[in-house]
């Protein structure tokens, strides 16, 4: 049996590519063109001849006439006119000549208005829909952006996914996402005569497959708990900074997009929802208590960790005016306490008086450390930029198609105490935080080593590390302080289904206050109102147009979390933005528990169970050759198929040998089946064939099934 | 290589085998994307070689030309990339076919099997839903045949234009070859053209919008005998041109000639075609200037014509380059009400190509509303915001009004240095590609260096008309000869300035290369008349020499008449 399992694994090696066939109209084109400036020569040729052997045919009167008479007889003075004319004619010629050599050779690099309205080019319109892109996988294999044939016989590019991922894939219109990064279809990147006789095709650099760090199932778990809010979830691989999900609500859907121009304008405009935006990585938010993490982080480097303070009800940095006090209008947090409690319940006294301690410098050392930009002043040098590099991707194009916006927050060694009092809780001027910059934060002690590393979305990569942030038991004692947090903290109550599990986890809730603009109901955009400037004696001097802000501000919930403890294996930022104005969202208690589901999910997909959740995906295209290699036997019941009903687990338990066999048999006859046209999607074959499956401890081998949801690779068990 | 009649006929047999080349390679092209181009047509445009040679025989032979042979040669040089190039826009499915997405979406379904075929496994063939092995690749069946008979070639325009040009070819070198028809034009000039204004005036009456009978302008070869009559009476004036008084010529001579050059632009203007109106212009200008040689007329004349050209370029400029300058925009606008609709867009396509124009605009208003009246959700989705109906104005600009010259140029961009490859690009996009803008195909598929061909080409002709006219022994052949290179050397440069931006676009088509309409028989007349001249001028060579060779010959020479 293992024999005809064998012979029916095997796929048919791919076709040899053939020369291209553009070759022969090219090298014919070229033939053409110097037969005809051949011939244009030759013309020239005799034209020039007819210079340099002129016969006395031009009439010039006798010269036995004087000279005037000579002059008004003759048409030599009409000829020098032509003669003028004709060469002011070539001159012009050539100038004109000159705007098409312009528009060929530099108007696509230099012309900037050019550049922008590259996309109405219909010929690049043409070239995305005759070339065929590569595929995307994520990280189990599974498609997520693919070609279909339809019905009609019409090829099209599938999202299995759509508005999950319509943020990282982008479409045709707007900035780039993905799609447009790893396949960008513009009409310039098509070869010209000369590069197609050299051999250089449009499709050497199309076709290739990516396998992306994302995982299908967490990604829609993420979708799914999002559902009906406004925000975002980025979640990370901390020991290596593979991103595992990432999600912007509300989303689009790219399938509307693709066709339809007016569908796109219409989600550009719309202001108030701004479904194009991608919250995780361009949209800044108030870290809130979240921010406190990066102190603790600043204390411990400084070894400053064992600051104490004594509160009863608030904390007054002299000189500022202002006490600072925790939530509840006093103290969460009361007595003697130490960084410990101080991040268990929250303290906005203690993390106050930590920063104003630690002082700006160390902190903006330390930010710099794990990704944020700390600037010594808020001139706007520099600040919102896009930060691409902060990827390690394969690419210049991919960092810049998600490349976040960079976090920032104002430190440096002249911060002054009443800036510092603020940033401590993460108010103030540290009030610019990307969910993703959220995220990568907690990584930083989720991460075995204290290491920040590098985010990367695309599975062959090698994991780079971006800075060595703390020590390794400066990152387990963080850890453990962060656990605290769910154990009696302030998300005690949201990670009761997470304790249940049995899973130990850490995280920190943040709840911030934005100002929010007006919307004017008739644009959609934010409204204006003029501020006209007085000087003393009321004179106007000037005048300026300002946003209008609400007054009640908009409450967002954060929630930062790793799990499991001893050795996690996500991190993640939930971020919820409010509402809307007067109505509260608390990082406690709405953030948190959609992490708990989230923890949940991965748990059940087996992120936790002992390191089966490392990169389960193919290296290299899709297009490689697949060899078979034996497996071990067999006998436990993988995990996933916890979800399949009993009939199918108790068959699924069936010892390894047999399954196989069975699996085979059954692939073959539906390969016979489809050869003679019959399609076969049945969901009953489709469970039965899933649940013949290897367990997960095979990270190299899986199955390809008619469904292609797993993969026939070449790498043995381990 | 010598002026002959055998070097010639081997040159245009090398251009016969050359286009057989390039209409093999748009055979293959269209293969490879998946449609079949037309035997038939190749065969029929192959064959028009056929009576070209057999009116260069005609000419040699029988009417013993003399002249210069480089202007009939190049001439089929361009036609011939023109008839190449005609034939790759006319086989393309997409083009000429009257559902055009769903020949768009075989071409693409094709290209994309192929690649398919070639790259994917089974696996990726089974996710797709298609068979998990390609079908055989022996056979490469085309999905779509040209659906070309040999009746439609029988009946096509396309067979009977060129005919038609070669016999008025032949026709305009009789009559231009005969002494006493050009005696009696030099004559009677002033009734000549009188008598062409009458089916002007018929088509203004007829006509709207400056095209008649779809896309043709039939009064384009009314260019011809308004040229024969001007230079006939430019020759009977000039001399008294010449005699000015302080500068200036006599009244009595100066204002009926005024009259007579103006009365062909009324036409033109109230038809629209400015594009024929800048080409008179700039031929009847060259003719004064060859003809009146005294320097204030010279710069009198040459001034006038620079104010009105600014006026009225200063009148149309777009808004935001007026308010750069003080006073202009107060200049400006009472031109600006004065210049019809279309002078103002086309201004604005020239400047401002990549801007749309403001929705208030008053020329632009009019067809904005419009489109948003035929497409009712882009109605709705403007009137939601400002900066909605930016967005949606910019799309209705660029698929309507500034659609053409928009891709265009992105052909010539696209075409880079050598082009990419015939049959390869995608000209089909820009629509009338094959009259208007086919120099814009051309540099799209043949690149820069197809482009400085017919930029070559075109300097060539006019440097043999040139010759053509130094060497004419009298006035009235002499701004013949100039008027008619004039036209066609102008017509190219306006032509091809208004689609590389050099200048406005106006709506004229390029010399010979352009198969559409009128404009072939008209360049090829011109042809014939050049042609003619350039005859006599051997001829009478060839009389003065045998002249000058009695040495006792005291019959003074009357070099100009």
């Amino acid at each position: 049996m293992t024999s005809l399992a064998f012979v029916l694994f095997q796929s048919p090696t791919p076709l040899q590519p053939a020369a291209p066939p553009e070759k022969l109209p090219a090298w014919l084109t070229l033939i053409y063109i110097s037969g005809m400036a051949l011939v244009g020569l030759l013309l020239l040729l005799s034209i020039a001849r007819a210079w340099f052997s002129r016969a006395p045919s031009a009439p010039t009167a006798p010269s036995s006439l004087p000279k005037d008479l000579r002059k008004r007889l003759g048409a030599t003075t009409t000829n020098r006119g032509l003669r003028a004319w004709r060469w002011l004619f070539a001159a012009a010629a050539i100038f004109i000549f000159g705007f098409h050599v312009y528009w060929a050779r530099y108007a696509a690099d230099q012309n900037p208005k050019f550049q922008e309205l590259n996309y109405k080019d219909l010929r690049n319109r043409r070239l995305s829909e005759s070339t065929l892109r590569g595929w995307i996988y994520d990280r189990k294999g599974r498609p997520l952006a693919l070609y279909r044939r339809d019905n009609n016989g019409d090829i099209d590019r599938e999202y299995p996914m759509d508005s999950a991922l319509a943020h990282i894939f982008g479409s045709d219109r707007g900035e780039p996402g993905l799609e447009r990064a790893l396949f960008g279809t513009e009409s310039g990147v098509v070869p010209e005569v000369w590069q197609i006789i050299k051999g250089q095709t449009v499709e050497q650099k199309l076709n290739k497959d990516y396998t992306l760090t994302i995982d299908q199932d967490l990604q829609q778990a993420v979708v799914d708990q999002l559902k009906g809010n406004h925000g975002a979830v980025v979640m990370f691989n901390p020991q290596t900074g593979e991103v595992l999900a990432m999600y912007s609500n509300p989303s689009y859907s790219l399938k509307q997009v693709q066709d339809d121009e007016a569908a796109w304008l219409k989600l550009n405009n719309d202001r108030k929802e701004r479904p194009l935006l991608n919250r995780a990585l361009n949209e800044y938010y108030v870290p809130g208590s979240t921010f406190k993490t990066l102190m603790m982080y600043t204390a411990f480097r400084n070894n400053m960790q064992s600051t104490r303070f004594t509160t009863s009800g608030g904390f007054t940095p002299p000189g500022c005016g202002r006490t600072i006090t925790d939530d509840n209008g006093g103290c969460e947090a009361c007595g003697n306490i130490g960084i410990d409690v101080a991040y268990q319940k929250s303290s906005n006294i203690y993390f106050s008086y930590l920063a104003t301690q630690l002082g700006g410098s160390k902190i903006q050392e330390t930010a710099k450390l794990v990704g944020l930009g700390a600037y010594d002043s808020v001139s706007g040098e520099g600040q919102g930029r896009r930060e691409p590099e902060i990827w390690n991707a394969s690419s210049k194009a991919i960092q810049n198609a998600i490349g976040p916006t960079e976090s920032w927050l104002k430190a440096g060694p002249h911060s002054t105490r009443c800036e510092l009092m603020y940033e401590g809780y993460g108010q103030g001027y540290a009030s610019q935080m990307t969910p993703f910059q959220m995220a990568m934060l907690i990584s930083v002690a989720a991460n075995l080593e204290g290491r920040l590393m590098k985010p990367k979305i695309e599975a062959d990569r090698a994991p780079e590390m971006f800075a060595q942030v703390l020590t390794r038991d400066q990152a387990a004692q963080i850890r453990g302080i962060m656990n605290m947090v769910t154990e009696g903290g302030t998300a005690n109550a949201a990670m009761t289904p997470v304790k249940a599990a049995g899973i130990r986890s850490g995280g920190k809730t943040g709840t911030a206050q934005k100002a929010v603009p007006v919307i004017d109901p008739r644009t959609g955009e934010p409204m204006k109102k003029t501020v006209v400037e007085k000087d003393f004696k009321g004179k106007i001097i000037g005048q300026h147009e300002e946003i209008v802000f609400n007054e009640k501000l908009r409450s967002d919930a954060w929630y930062l979390s790793f799990a499991p403890l001893d050795k996690p294996a996500i991190a993640m930022a939930v971020l919820l933005e409010g509402p809307g104005p007067g109505i509260s969202f608390y990082g406690g208690k709405n953030a948190a528990p959609i992490a708990a589901q989230l923890i949940l999910k991965a748990k059940d997909l087996g992120y936790f169970g002992g390191g089966a959740s490392q990169g389960k995906s193919t290296a290299g295209s899709a297009t490689g050759k697949e060899k078979k290699q034996v497996m071990g036997a067999r006998e436990r019941t993988p995990k996933a198929f916890a979800n399949f009903s009993p009939a199918l687990r108790a068959v699924s338990a069936l010892p390894w040998e047999l399954s196989r066999g069975l699996y085979a048999t059954l692939k073959g006859l539906r390969n016979r089946l489809v050869a003679t046209g019959i399609d076969l999607r049945t969901p009953s074959e489709f469970a039965l064939l899933k649940m013949t499956f290897v367990p997960r401890r095979c990270p190299g081998l899986k199955f390809a099934n008619a469904f292609g949801v797993y993969r026939l690779t070449s790498s043995p068990c381990l | 290589m010598r002026n002959r009649f055998s070097s010639h006929v081997l040159l245009l047999l090398a251009l016969v085998v050359v286009e057989v080349v390039g209409y093999y390679a748009i055979y293959r092209a269209a293969m490879i994307r998946g449609y079949g181009t037309s035997v038939i047509g190749a065969a029929r445009d192959l064959l028009m070689y056929f009576p070209i040679i057999v009116m260069a025989l005609w000419v040699s032979a029988f009417r013993k030309f003399k002249g210069n042979w480089v202007l009939f040669t190049t001439a089929i040089l361009l036609f011939s990339v023109g008839l190449l190039i005609q034939y790759r826009l006319y086989s393309d499915p997409e083009y000429n076919a009257r559902n055009k997405a769903a020949a768009r979406q075989e071409k693409t379904d094709t290209l994309r099997m192929r690649y398919i075929n070639q790259n994917y496994d089974a696996n990726k063939r089974q996710l797709m839903g298609l068979p998990p092995t390609p079908p055989p690749v022996e056979q490469e069946a085309p999905v779509r045949e040209s659906g070309y008979t040999l009746a439609n070639a029988i009946t096509s325009s396309y067979t009977w234009i060129p005919v038609f040009s070669l016999i008025a070819f032949a026709l305009a070198f009789s009559f231009c070859a005969n002494d006493r028809f050009l005696s009696w034009i030099q004559r009677n000039s002033f009734i000549v053209v009188l008598l062409t204004l009458i089916p002007l005036g018929v088509a203004i009456v007829s006509s709207s919008a400056g095209k008649a009978v779809g896309n043709t302008t039939p009064w384009e070869p009314a260019k011809v005998p308004f040229l024969l009559g001007f230079a006939g009476i430019l020759t009977a004036r000039y001399k008294d041109l010449a005699r000015t008084y302080w500068g200036i010529p006599r009244a009595r001579d100066i204002i009926p000639l005024i009259v007579m050059a103006a009365i062909p632009f009324i036409p033109f203007f109230a038809l629209k075609d400015f594009g024929q109106m800048l080409i008179f212009s700039g031929a009847y200008a060259t003719l004064y200037l060859v003809a009146v040689r005294r320097w204030p007329q010279l710069l009198v004349f040459v001034g006038s014509v620079f104010l009105v050209i600014s006026i009225l370029v200063v009148g149309a400029l777009p808004r935001d380059i007026q308010a750069k300058f003080p006073m202009i925009p107060t200049l400006a606008r009472p031109v600006q009400h004065a210049l019809p609709a279309r002078i103002q867009q086309r201004f604005h396509l020239w400047l401002d190509g990549f801007d749309p124009p403001s929705p208030e605009e008053s020329w632009w208003k009019k067809d904005f509303d419009e489109a948003l009246a035929k497409d009712p959700r882009m109605k709705e989705l403007a009137e939601e915001s400002e900066a909605m109906k930016k967005s949606v104005n910019t799309d209705i600009w660029f698929d309507k009004l500034a659609f053409q010259p928009a891709q265009a140029i992105f052909g010539i961009a696209s075409g880079k240095t050598t082009g990419r490859g015939l049959g390869l690009g995608f000209p089909e996009v820009i629509p009338i590609a094959d009259s208007d803008y086919v120099y814009a195909a051309v540099a799209e598929e043949m690149g820069l260096l197809g482009g400085g061909l017919v930029v070559l080409a075109i300097i060539i002709f006019v440097i043999a008309g040139i010759r053509t006219s130094i060497d004419a022994r009298d006035m009235f052949t002499k701004l013949c000869a100039a008027g008619l290179t004039a036209f066609i050397g102008i017509q190219a440069l306006v032509n091809i300035g208004g689609i590389t931006r050099a200048l406005p676009m106006t709506g004229i088509t390029l010399p010979f290369v352009s198969h559409g309409g009128f404009s072939l028989i008209t360049s090829f007349a011109m042809l014939g008349m050049l042609m003619a001249f350039s005859h006599r001028n051997a001829q009478d060579a060839r009389a003065v020499r045998t002249i000058a060779r009695e040495p006792e010959s005291t019959i003074p020479l009357e070099a100009v008449e």
